[in-house]
C-alpha cells in the first residue's frame, strides 16, 4: 500500500498513539523498530491541541514528529466508550461536556474537517456505532444511518478537494446480524469507486469470539480484492492471525501498548506478567530470538520485574518489545504468504501458543473455513471459550 | 574480581596554579577505557535505570557516560538480586545487570539515593538504615562489602554514618559519625583472604555535618598513619586516603545539618567553607565529586571556590520530571535582562510556540542543542528493524546527514497536558544534554583563558540567568514552583473522582468570572449614580 508517506506492506497492524503519541516512545524510536503506519485519534486531537493548533503546525505529522503513514478514526469509537456523556441524531453526535454540561456536536462533515486538518493518509468515514452485544432496532437504525453518513463524509471529503490526498474509508455495521451486515455491505459497495479501502466495525466489545470471525468472514468475502480491508479493534496475536487467514490486511489495538504498561510482555508462547515473583531472579531476556532492542539488549525479565510499574523507563522497554512483537507476527504472516506457507506458519504459531493448553474452538473453525485444519497430525485437544491467554501468579 | 584502577589526571592550565588546592581544574579520570572529563557530570538512576530513558534513548544522550546507582532498593529481595546475576564474560555482575557495559560507562553505586531527603531511623555501630519498597533494612558493613564485592562496580562509596534524624546533631552525634565511617572505611578496604577481592576504587562521602572542626577531624583521620592492628587491617596501606580514590560531599544532608543549624536556607558561603574544611588536610590531586547540587550557579561557585570535579545531574533530572525545559549555557546567551533558566512548558503561552526548546536566541549565541529532541536523527536505515523480506524502510525516504525538525515547545506543552510519558523521555534526555553541555563550556573556558575571564563570565552568566534558591524575600514563584503547580494540576485531573472535582473547578471558575463581569457592570453603572443590578423574574439577583 503506497500513500502519501511512504509505502506499508500488508498485511500489518497498527500501534495507536491516541494522543499523538506512541505513549512513551518518540517517533525515532518507533520509526527504528520498523513501523510505518500509527493511528492517531480524531476525537483525542480535536479536544487537545485542537484543530487550530494543528492548522498552524501544518498538521499532525509536523505537530508529532511522525514522517511516515498515518490514520485517523473518524471519532465513531468514542460514541460507545464515553457513551455516558452523547446522544445520536440524525445530524450528528451530542457529546456533553461532563465538567461543565456544554455541548459539542461532531457531524460527518465535521469529523472529516478535523481529519483533514490532521492530514492523516488514511480517514475513517463517522459511523453510528454501538455496542457490539446491543440488540433490538437500534442496531438496524445505526447501520443504515452509518451509510447515510459515509455519503455525507463523501460529499465532504471531494468537495473539500482532498480525494486525492487522503484515502476515505468506509466502516461496515450492522452488529452481530449477518442480515444486516449483509445490507450495510450491499449500501456500501454500491459506492466502492468513492471510497479508498474498508473497516470492519461494530465488533471486539465483548462478543463471543465463535460469533465474532463468522462476521469477519462475511464481510471479507464480499469486499473487493482491490481494497484493502482494515478490522478495528483486533490485538490478541490469535485473533490477528485468524483475521488474516479470513483475509483482513490491517488491523489497530490499544491491547499491547496498554499491556506494556502493565507490566504484561507478549511472547510466541502466551504473554508474561512481569509483575509476578516468579520473574524476579530470572535472568534471561523476554525472548532471546526477539529482534527488539530490549531483548537484543539483553534486558533481564529480573530487571524489567525490579523496575516494571515503578518507572517509566520499565513501560518504554515493555512497549517497545510489544509493538515489536506484533509487528514480527504479522511480519511472518507476510513472508509466509510470499512463499506459500501461510497454511504452515498458522500451524506452527498455533501450536507454539496454544500447544500447552488447547486450541480454542473458535480458532479451530474460523481456519479449517479456510481449510486449514489446527487438529490435523496434531495432539494438542481443542478447549471451549475465548481462549484468551494470561499469566497467573503460582501461588494462587 | 577486582575493578580495574581509576586514573585522575588534572591538565595544567595558565589561568590556575597546578597544585592549588582549591582553585578550577580540568582533568580527565579514565576507567578502563571510559574517559570522563572534568569539571563533568554522572546521571542519577532510579531502581537501576535512568529515569523515562529506555536504553536506546540512553545511549542517544551522549552526556551520559557516568551513572550513579544507589544499591538500596535491591534489598527488598535477600540476597540481593543483582548479586545473583549470573557472570557474563569478565563483565562485573551489576553491568551485566543493569546493562551498561563497562567499556562504555562508568558505574558507581552507594548504599543510599544521596537525594533522599526523608527521616530515617537512627545508624548504630553495627549498622546503617537503608529504604526499600519493603520497608527501612538494616546494613551491616559485611553486608556492603560482600554486595559490593559481588556487584564489583567501578566505584563503590564506602558505608558511611550519615545520620537522617531531625538535625541539630550534638558533638557527641558528630564523633560517632566521624568514627563510625572511618571504621567501615577500614573495614571496606581490608585485604580479604583472596587478595584481588579487594575493592580497588572507594569513594568516601566527607562527613561532620555542618561542623567545619568536625569535618576537618574526619579528613584528618582519612590522613593518619595507622599502627598496629589498625595498620595491619588495611595493609599494605600506611593510612585510610591510600585506599580513597575521591572524595564525595552529599548537598542534601549538608544542607539539612545546616539548617538545622542556623534555622535558615544555607548561603553559599557556608556551604563552600564546611566543604573546604574537608578538603583542607587532604591530597588535592584525586577527584571531587558532589551530589544534588541546586544548579548551574551553585555548581559554577563550587567550581571556582573548591575546585570540585564532578557533579550528578539531580537537580536537571528534577526540572525534567515537573516540565521544565533547560534553556541556558555557559558562557552565557548574549541577552537583554534577566531570565529563567528554563521554560516552564505548561504555560499557555507556548501552545503555538513552534520553536525547539532551546529556540529562539539570537545568532551570536553558542550553537544549537544537539540533544535528541532538538536535533533528533532518524536511525540508518540498515538498523531499521525489517519483520518480512517485503519491508524497505529507506524506500521513498531521503537519507540525509542532517537531523529531522526539533520537537516544539507547543509539542512538549500538548504532551504535558495530555499526561503523556513521552514528555519526560524528551525533556530528560534533552536537560542532560543541557548540562553536559555546559560543562564542555567550562572546561573550554577554563583551559583556554586567564582566570579573570572565567570570573567575569560566572559574574555574566550569575547577572543573565536568575538562580533556582529557596530566596523567601522573592514574591513571585519562579519558573521551577510554577511548573510544580502546573504539574500538581494535570495530576489531579486524573484518577477516582477526577469529575466531581474538575466540575468543582469549572463550577468556581465560572463563578469567577461572572463576578468580575458584574463588578464591572456595576463599576460603570456606579459612575452615573445608579446601579442596575439584574435580576431574574423571581427576583433574585443573577449571577
Amino acid at each position: 500500500m503506497v500513500l502519501a508517506h511512504g509505502e506499508t506492506v500488508l498485511p500489518t497492524f497498527m500501534p495507536v498513539a491516541t494522543q499523538a503519541a506512541i505513549k512513551g516512545l518518540t517517533p525515532e524510536q518507533v520509526e527504528s523498530l520498523g513501523i510505518s503506519l500509527i493511528l492517531n485519534n480524531t476525537y483525542h486531537l480535536n479536544l487537545r491541541p485542537g484543530v487550530d493548533v494543528l492548522k498552524v503546525a501544518g498538521g499532525a505529522h509536523l505537530f508529532e514528529g511522525w514522517r511516515h503513514n498515518m490514520l485517523t478514526d473518524s471519532g465513531g469509537f468514542q460514541l460507545v466508550s464515553l457513551s455516558k456523556f452523547t446522544t445520536i441524531t440524525e445530524e450528528g453526535a451530542v457529546f456533553s461536556s461532563p465538567f461543565n454540561g456544554e455541548s459539542t456536536i461532531l457531524t460527518p462533515e465535521e469529523s472529516i474537517s478535523i481529519q483533514h486538518a490532521i492530514g492523516a493518509d488514511i480517514i475513517m468515514q463517522l459511523d453510528d456505532v454501538v455496542p457490539s452485544l446491543l440488540q433490538g432496532p437500534r442496531v438496524e437504525e445505526a447501520m443504515k444511518r452509518s451509510i447515510r453518513w459515509l455519503d455525507r463524509c463523501i460529499q465532504q471529503h471531494e468537495s473539500a478537494g482532498r480525494k486525492d490526498a487522503q484515502n476515505l474509508f468506509a466502516i461496515v455495521q450492522g452488529g452481530l446480524d449477518p442480515n444486516l451486515r449483509d445490507k450495510c455491505l450491499d449500501g456500501m459497495l454500491e459506492r466502492k469507486d468513492r471510497v479508498s479501502g474498508y473497516a470492519i466495525g461494530g465488533l471486539s466489545g465483548g462478543e463471543e469470539k465463535d460469533v465474532f470471525w463468522k462476521i469477519i468472514k462475511q464481510c471479507a468475502d464480499r469486499l473487493p480484492e482491490d481494497r484493502p480491508r482494515y478490522a478495528m479493534g483486533i490485538g490478541f496475536a490469535e485473533d490477528l492471525l485468524v483475521c488474516v487467514a479470513l483475509g483482513i490486511d490491517m488491523a489497530d489495538c490499544v491491547f499491547p501498548t496498554r499491556t506494556a504498561r502493565f507490566g504484561v510482555a507478549l511472547t510466541h508462547t502466551g504473554p508474561i506478567n512481569l509483575k509476578l515473583g516468579k520473574h524476579a531472579k530470572d535472568f534471561d531476556p523476554i525472548d532471546s530470538t526477539c529482534p527488539c532492542p530490549t531483548c537484543k539488549d539483553g534486558t533481564s525479565r529480573a530487571l524489567l520485574h525490579h523496575i516494571v510499574t515503578h518507572e517509566t523507563t520499565a513501560a518504554h522497554a515493555l512497549t517497545i518489545h510489544n509493538i515489536v512483537f506484533q509487528a514480527q507476527v504479522m511480519g511472518r504472516a507476510r513472508e509466509a504468504i510470499i512463499a506459500g506457507t501461510f497454511p504452515d506458519y498458522l500451524l506452527s504459531f498455533f501450536a507454539g501458543y496454544f500447544g500447552d493448553r488447547g486450541y480454542p474452538e473458535w480458532c479451530v473453525a474460523a481456519l479449517r473455513s479456510v481449510n486449514v485444519d489446527l487438529l490435523q497430525n496434531s495432539k494438542t485437544p481443542m478447549v471451549p471459550g475465548g481462549g484468551a491467554k494470561w499469566e497467573y501468579s503460582d501461588a494462587a | 574480581m577486582s575493578s580495574p584502577s581509576l586514573s585522575f589526571e588534572i591538565s595544567s592550565s595558565e589561568a590556575y596554579p597546578h597544585d592549588s588546592r582549591f582553585a578550577p581544574r580540568v582533568a580527565k579520570l579514565l576507567i578502563r577505557k571510559v574517559a570522563i572529563d572534568t569539571p563533568g557530570l554522572l546521571a542519577c538512576t532510579s531502581r537501576g535505570v535512568v529515569p523515562h530513558l529506555s536504553r536506546d534513548n540512553v545511549i542517544r544522550t551522549k552526556g551520559i557516560r557516568w551513572i550513579h546507582v544507589p544499591f538500596e532498593t535491591f534489598l527488598e529481595h535477600k540476597p540481593p538480586v543483582p548479586t545473583l546475576q549470573p557472570q557474563q564474560g569478565q563483565s562485573p555482575k551489576i553491568n551485566s545487570f543493569l546493562r551498561f557495559p563497562e567499556d562504555e560507562y562508568v558505574l558507581s553505586m552507594s548504599l543510599r539515593d544521596p537525594a533522599d531527603r526523608r527521616e530515617m531511623p537512627a545508624n548504630t555501630n553495627v549498622y546503617v538504615t537503608a529504604n526499600c519498597i519493603r520497608g527501612v533494612k538494616k546494613v551491616t558493613p559485611s553486608d556492603w562489602r560482600s554486595y559490593m564485592i559481588s556487584c564489583n562496580p567501578d566505584i563503590i562509596f564506602s558505608l558511611s554514618d550519615i545520620p537522617f534524624t531531625t538535625p541539630p546533631y550534638s558533638q557527641k552525634r558528630l564523633t560517632k559519625s566521624i568514627e563510625r565511617s572511618a571504621l567501615w572505611l577500614a573495614h571496606m578496604l581490608h585485604s580479604g583472604p583472596d587478595s584481588t577481592s579487594t575493592p580497588s576504587n572507594v569513594f568516601v562521602q566527607m562527613v561532620g555535618g555542618a561542623s567545619a572542626p568536625a569535618r576537618t577531624t574526619f579528613a584528618e583521620s582519612l590522613v593518619e598513619v595507622l599502627h598496629g592492628k589498625e595498620a595491619d587491617a588495611i595493609q599494605p596501606r600506611k593510612c585510610l586516603d591510600e585506599g580513597v580514590a575521591g572524595y564525595a560531599f552529599d548537598m542534601v544532608p549538608l544542607r539539612l545539618a545546616i539548617e538545622g543549624v542556623q534555622g535558615l536556607s544555607p548561603n553559599h558561603s557556608t556551604i563552600v567553607s564546611l566543604i573546604q574544611a574537608s578538603l583542607l588536610v587532604l591530597p588535592p590531586n584525586k577527584p571531587r565529586l558532589v551530589t544534588s547540587a541546586r544548579g548551574p550557579h551553585e555548581m559554577l561557585l563550587l567550581i571556582r571556590e573548591v575546585g570540585i570535579d564532578l557533579f550528578d545531574t539531580y537537580w536537571a533530572q528534577r526540572a525534567a520530571n515537573i516540565g521544565v525545559a533547560l534553556d541556558f549555557s555557559f558562557p552565557a546567551h548574549i541577552v537583554t535582562g534577566k531570565r529563567d533558566l528554563g521554560h516552564n512548558l505548561y504555560d499557555t503561552k507556548y501552545t503555538r510556540d513552534f520553536t525547539s526548546m532551546m529556540g529562539n536566541h539570537d545568532k551570536d549565541s553558542p550553537g544549537i542543542c544537539l540533544c535528541a529532541a532538538c536535533s533528533p536523527y532518524s536511525t540508518p536505515s540498515p538498523e531499521i528493524l525489517r519483520h518480512s523480506s517485503m519491508d524497505e524502510p529507506d524506500k521513498h525516504r531521503d537519507s540525509s546527514d542532517s537531523p529531522n525538525p526539533p520537537y516544539t515547545k507547543a509539542f512538549l506543552h500538548h504532551l504535558l497536558h495530555t499526561h503523556e510519558m513521552s514528555a519526560h523521555s524528551l525533556l530528560a534526555l534533552h536537560n542532560i544534554t543541557v548540562m553536559d553541555a555546559f560543562f564542555a563550556g567550562i572546561r573550554g573556558l577554563i583551559s583556554h583563558n586567564s582566570a579573570s575571564i572565567f570570573e567575569a563570565e560566572i559574574r555574566r552568566f550569575f547577572e543573565t540567568y536568575m538562580e533556582d534558591t529557596d530566596d523567601m524575600s522573592r514574591m513571585e514563584p519562579n519558573v521551577f514552583e510554577r511548573a510544580e503547580k502546573a504539574w500538581g494540576e494535570v495530576e489531579l485531573l486524573r484518577g477516582k473522582g477526577r469529575i466531581a472535582r474538575e466540575t468543582e473547578r469549572v463550577k468556581a471558575e465560572s463563578a469567577v468570572a461572572a463576578n468580575e463581569v458584574l463588578k464591572k457592570e456595576m463599576e460603570e453603572k456606579g459612575a452615573e449614580g445608579a446601579v442596575n443590578v439584574p435580576l431574574a423574574s423571581n427576583g433574585e439577583v443573577m449571577m
